[in-house]
């Protein structure tokens, strides 16, 4: 039988583009709410680049994943770290508004961590 | 004794990733732990049985001796699939088709969980 539910923190710190890191981490997140695991989703470092507007891979003949990450962000809610924007010279309104992205600090990053079971870096 | 959930992500012959879990699992079968190693991406090719090194020790003969030694070998078959890697003919013996969904399962059912990427 199972447990209780595991608490599980997926961890996003690839670009978009350039490995296939990124999607895997949304496919992954998609198959645990198809299961009832809930996990929580954190972007950080250059996994935030993933949360920028007006995107288009389609232009590239790349597979958009936007949306596939508006439905985890509309089921789970999606965090980012506001170190990694500001570094990157990223402000709020650089992001999607469709992902409705919750900025965190390192602080309460280190909080989410400690709080999650298990956590999983793409 | 404890049940372990390694997930592997990366290919073998790129990191050293497939060997540390070797040996990571290794020492914990010998503790008596339970152990599952839940290949992902590209790491369904460490399970491929073709792989050939003369006088070497191939990252696929790796995962059969954890095998031999009782762990439990499963590949995300959607990620088999994309690669073009039969799963009947293409893996070394003992491996268990699965998936994300189940992979989601298996984390309920873990004392613990280390992906390495």
């Amino acid at each position: 039988m199972s447990k209780m539910v595991t608490k599980i923190l997926l961890i996003i710190k690839s670009p978009p583009y350039g490995s296939e890191r990124a999607a895997e981490s949304f496919r992954m997140a998609t198959a645990m709410i198809a299961m009832d695991v809930l996990p929580q989703i954190l972007f950080i470092d250059d996994g935030v680049y993933c949360l920028v507007r007006n995107q288009k891979p389609e232009a590239a003949g790349l597979v958009s994943f936007g949306e596939r990450l508006k439905t985890l962000a509309d089921l789970v809610g999606l965090y980012a770290v506001s170190d990694s924007l500001s570094q990157r010279k990223l402000k709020s309104n650089d992001l999607d508004e469709k992902y409705n992205v919750k900025t965190i600090s390192l602080d309460e990053t280190a909080k989410m961590i400690s709080q999650n079971e298990t956590v999983i870096t793409f | 004794m404890g049940k372990l959930l390694i997930i592997l992500f990366s290919p073998p012959w790129q990191l050293e990733n497939t060997d540390t879990i070797y040996e990571f699992a290794k020492a914990a079968i010998k503790e008596g732990h339970e152990v599952t190693v839940f290949c992902d991406g590209d790491a369904t090719y460490n399970l491929m049985a073709t792989q050939i090194v003369p006088d070497q020790t191939t990252p696929a003969s790796k995962m059969a001796q954890l095998i031999k030694m009782s762990a439990k070998a499963l590949v995300c078959g959607e990620s088999a699939r994309l690669r073009g890697i039969d799963l009947q003919n293409n893996l070394i013996k003992g491996v268990v088709r699965s998936s994300l969904g189940k992979l989601s399962e298996l984390m309920e059912q873990h004392d613990r969980i280390i992906a390495f990427g």
